[in-house]
């Protein structure tokens, strides 16, 4: 298994903003939707390169802080940054189950959860109205030649509910893509210079 | 129609050719895989896990609760701790900004009136601070007044006046001077005038009161250890005490006189002087006479002691050990202080004495006179020959007057006669050698100055034949001086050179015989005839008369003939160059006559043999002076001599690569019977004397020899000489050949010489 996120172009620096903040790329007639093109790069490790630090104000904004009961507005309204998290199956074998989660976090400063995304079957992301993976090489989807077209209505995508903290993968067909998002809730309780989370998948 | 993609488009293509590892070929077909199974397994995890950091800052902090105030204590003279009882309930602090000095001790380290910052009453918060000034106590002082030397009453008054007290008790001091009798003592006052002290203090002094006086004692006649105790009692001090020196020991210690008197009134402690006798002097004792002993004895009764002691020597033997009169110093009769030297002389044994004159005296005499002088004589004896100075002293160890110790060993020099000797006989004896004539006598050898004596016995010739003094005789040792035995024997005279008669008589004349042997010469002119040649002994030999002197004359020469020979040499480089040179020829003519020996050349190159049709029977003819010939040999190897030639070689050159066949060639030597002084010109070969002497060749470029045989050295040796002529012995080819002019005799010449 293989986990990537997203650029704005092949190769590219990774895109760690949040989606409402990209323009789209072009409006699909057929569907009657914009859409951005994404493509897949290396999640990268190093501190506030993919998620931005937390500043002292966005403490203060959040609303109540996270906790694990809060009730669904409590936790919108402490949700701070928003990134899509690619799944590839990079063997040549049908895999029946492949679980993405987080492993390990440590519950203070914020928190990080993994919301299931599979294809146009799960209405909960409502922002992107759907997924099309794409590839420029029409025998495989290499994540050389991979890029994911996300459509959406409006004029940009909103931010989106949160769901529960774990997607599992059913059925994946060798070399094939899932698609799910990792989103950061603010705990408002201290500082914590080196925060951190664990994504793993698991196949069984 | 097949399409290929290419990473970027798919590109239409009629065929795919395969290269087969060395061509390409297009017959394959292709299938399409359907399957992924066959795409080769990720070499990565089956799962994978990314982890992401991120930082989280701090909400920000609540802001701080509003301040509780409090109203701030009146603090007025209140102390330290009921300031901070006050304050501490309140959450407030406190500091002291300074101090406000008071004469009010009440008041010390409290709260200054007032002085509180923030005021009574004002709000403040808690943790806030107020601030103050305490009251600090400062006692007031005075100045205490000079008082010394002030009487009493006026003192006390100053003392009042300043503020101050007169202290209780005050101290006291008794004096006997009016003027300072009742007033206070200078340095007493306490504290110090000028000193600056607190009001009311006390001030303490001493001052001055009467003092009572004393009743001077009796101490005349008292012993003077009784002084101190008399006068303390009466309160006063021993003053000065002084001597008055005594020859009386009773007196010694008692008090002479006093000052003051006895019953005068005086102040305590006042001094009182006083006069002690003292045994200090004595009278010197006479000690003229006594032994020492006696006198020191005498000295120490009289608390003298015995001074310097000198001694004087007498040979007075009463007086000896005893004190000389009038000796003693100081004198007898004279005062003294006690233990005083006194010096005196006394008298002891003489230790020296006087050395006499002993030279002149005889010696018996003269130590006769040493013993008088009580001096002890001692024998140094020298020999002498004169017999007017035997036992006469010379010479004495001491002069005359020297004082010498009684005793004394003292060389005496006196003279007496030399020991005489029984001469040795040394005759005969060889000078010098220690043989036992002269041994173990007490004679040395002199030396020789006595004449010597001729004797023809050899055995005695330089031993000695006379000697002095003469052998046997009694005579002081001298040494002894000899004549020797000289060789008394005939000179052989020297006679080589002289004629047989004179040698004789020489030899005769010298007392000697002679014998005459003769011998030949062996060159003529060697010697003399008739002279002798060699004598035995040889001249100037010591010989015994009539011994035999024997002599070599000399025989008259006898001549003798020698035969020499010698080498020379004639032609090509020789000692004799040719006269001349010529080749001549044959000629074959119609009738084959070949006698025309026409001439070919008289200067090289010369021919030998056939050299063709025209020039065959070729010869070459060499002749040479013979009067040069004959001169040259006399002067330069036969001195003159006649000789004849003996044997002769002819030594033929063959020129190389010219002739016949380079093989050997046998020419043959003759004469042409005819000498002239120049080459004819004919010659032809029928006219050459032909003597059968070949001259082999082996080859060109070689020598060939020919050895001449008697008639040919008759030829060409005696006079007058034959040309030599060197012919072919035919017309072979091979006997040609080609000289120049290197053709040579070598001969050998004998000669005698008789002489």
């Amino acid at each position: 298994m293989k986990l990537y996120t997203v650029s704005t172009t092949r190769n590219g620096q990774v895109t760690n903003v949040n989606y409402t903040d990209v323009p789209a790329n072009d409006f699909d007639s057929q569907l009657g939707v914009n859409y951005h093109l994404w493509y897949p790069v290396e999640i990268p490790e190093g501190t506030n390169s993919w998620f931005k630090g937390i500043v002292t104000s966005e403490v203060d904004n959040a609303l109540l802080g996270w906790t694990p009961n809060a009730d669904l507005e409590r936790k919108q309204a402490s949700i701070t940054q928003e990134r899509l998290l690619l799944i590839y199956n990079d063997s040549n074998q049908t895999l029946d189950n492949v679980r993405v989660f987080i492993s390990d976090q440590q519950l203070t400063g914020s928190v990080a959860e993994v919301t299931p995304w599979k294809a146009n079957l799960s209405p909960e992301i409502r922002t992107y109205s759907s997924f099309e993976i794409l590839s420029t090489s029409p025998v495989n989807q290499f994540p050389a030649n991979m890029y994911l077209k996300a459509n959406f209505q409006g004029a940009l995508p909103q931010p989106t509910p949160p769901l529960p903290s774990e997607m599992i993968v059913t059925n994946m067909q060798p070399f094939s893509w899932a698609v799910a998002a990792v989103r950061l809730y603010i705990v408002k309780d201290q500082e914590v210079p080196e925060d951190y989370c664990v994504i793993s998948t698991e196949t069984y | 129609m097949i399409h290929v993609w290419d990473g970027t488009e798919w590109n239409a293509t009629k065929a795919l050719k395969v290269w087969t590892g060395s061509a390409w070929n297009k017959t394959y077909k292709f299938k399409v895989r359907t399957s992924t199974a066959w795409i080769p397994v990720s070499t990565s995890d089956r799962d994978e896990s990314v982890t992401v950091r991120w930082s989280v800052e701090a909400p920000t902090p609540p802001p701080p609760p509003p301040p509780v105030t409090h109203p701030v204590p009146d603090l007025d003279l209140l102390t330290l701790q009921e300031v901070e009882a006050l304050l501490d309930p309140l959450n407030f602090t406190y500091s002291v900004t300074g101090y406000e000095v008071t004469s009010d001790n009440a008041k010390n380290n409290k709260v200054v009136v007032d002085s509180q910052n923030p005021a009574a009453g004002v709000l403040l918060a808690e943790g806030s601070n107020v601030v103050f000034k305490l009251y600090e106590f400062v006692q007031p002082t005075t100045t205490v007044p000079n008082i010394e030397g002030l009487l009493t009453g006026n003192a006390d008054t100053a003392i009042v006046n300043a503020n101050l007290v007169v202290g209780n008790p005050l101290g006291t001091e008794e004096t006997y001077d009016t003027n300072l009798i009742g007033k206070v003592i200078v340095g007493s006052v306490f504290p110090a005038p000028g000193t600056t002290v607190d009001v009311g203090e006390s001030v303490i002094y001493d001052y001055y009161i009467q003092k009572p006086f004393a009743t001077v004692p009796p101490l005349v006649g008292q012993n003077e250890n009784n002084v101190f105790t008399i006068l303390e009692a009466a309160n006063l001090t021993p003053g000065t005490r002084t001597v008055f020196n005594t020859t009386s020991a009773s007196l010694d210690g008692q008090v002479k006189s006093q000052y003051p008197a006895s019953g005068t009134q005086v102040q305590q402690d006042s001094l009182v002087n006083y006069e002690v006798y003292e045994h200090t002097l004595t009278v010197v004792p006479n000690l003229s006479g006594l032994t020492t002993q006696a006198a020191n004895d005498l000295l120490q009764q009289n608390y003298l002691y015995p001074g310097t002691t000198n001694t004087e020597e007498t040979t007075n033997q009463s007086l000896e050990g005893k004190v000389k009169s009038g000796s003693q110093v100081p004198a007898a009769g004279t005062t003294v202080n006690k233990d005083t030297d006194v010096d005196y002389v006394y008298y002891v044994p003489n230790q020296y004495t006087t050395m006499p004159n002993l030279i002149g005296l005889n010696s018996v005499t003269a130590f006769q006179t040493l013993s008088n002088a009580e001096l002890v004589g001692v024998n140094i004896t020298s020999y002498t020959r004169n017999s007017s100075q035997f036992n006469v002293v010379y010479n004495q160890e001491y002069a005359q007057g020297s004082q010498l110790p009684v005793g004394t060993l003292v060389d005496v020099y006196y003279y007496i006669e030399e020991i005489k000797f029984i001469a040795p006989d040394v005759r005969g004896i060889t000078p010098g050698t220690q043989g036992t004539q002269i041994a173990n006598t007490n004679f040395n050898w002199g030396s020789k100055t006595l004449a010597d004596t001729s004797t023809e016995n050899v055995n005695l010739i330089g031993k000695i034949a006379t000697q002095s003094p003469t052998q046997g005789a009694l005579v002081y040792v001298d040494p002894i001086n000899y004549g020797l035995y000289i060789d008394g024997r005939p000179t052989v005279p020297n006679v080589i050179g002289m004629t047989e008669t004179n040698a004789k008589n020489a030899i005769t004349n010298a007392g000697l015989n002679w014998s005459v042997s003769y011998q030949n010469q062996t060159y003529n002119g060697q010697a003399t005839a008739g002279t002798v040649a060699s004598q035995a002994p040889s001249g100037g030999t010591r010989y015994a008369s009539g011994s035999t002197v024997a002599i070599v004359v000399w025989n008259a020469y006898t001549p003798t003939t020698t035969t020499y020979t010698a080498s020379v040499s004639i032609g090509w480089a020789g000692d004799i160059p040719w006269e001349w040179q010529a080749s001549y020829r044959d000629t074959i003519g119609a009738s084959s006559s070949i006698t025309d020996g026409a001439r070919r050349t008289t200067s090289q190159p010369f021919y030998v043999g056939r050299f063709d049709s025209t020039n065959e029977k070729q010869h070459t003819v060499s002749q040479f002076d013979w009067f040069a010939f004959q001169n040259w040999v006399k002067a330069n190897k036969t001195n003159n001599a006649e000789f004849t030639v003996t044997a002769a070689t002819l030594r033929v050159w063959a020129n190389s690569g010219v002739g016949g066949n380079d093989n050997a060639k046998s020419l043959r030597v003759g004469s042409y019977p005819s000498d002239t002084s120049s080459s004819p010109s004919t010659m032809p070969e029928s006219a050459i004397n032909t003597r059968g002497i070949t001259l082999p060749i082996a080859s060109r470029g070689t020598y060939g020899y020919a050895t001449a045989n008697a008639l040919l050295i008759s030829d060409c040796f005696t006079a007058p000489n034959y040309p030599v002529v060197v012919y072919a012995p035919n017309t072979s080819i091979d006997n040609y050949i080609v000289n120049d002019s290197d053709i040579r005799w070598d001969i050998t010449i004998q000669w005698t010489v008789t002489a």
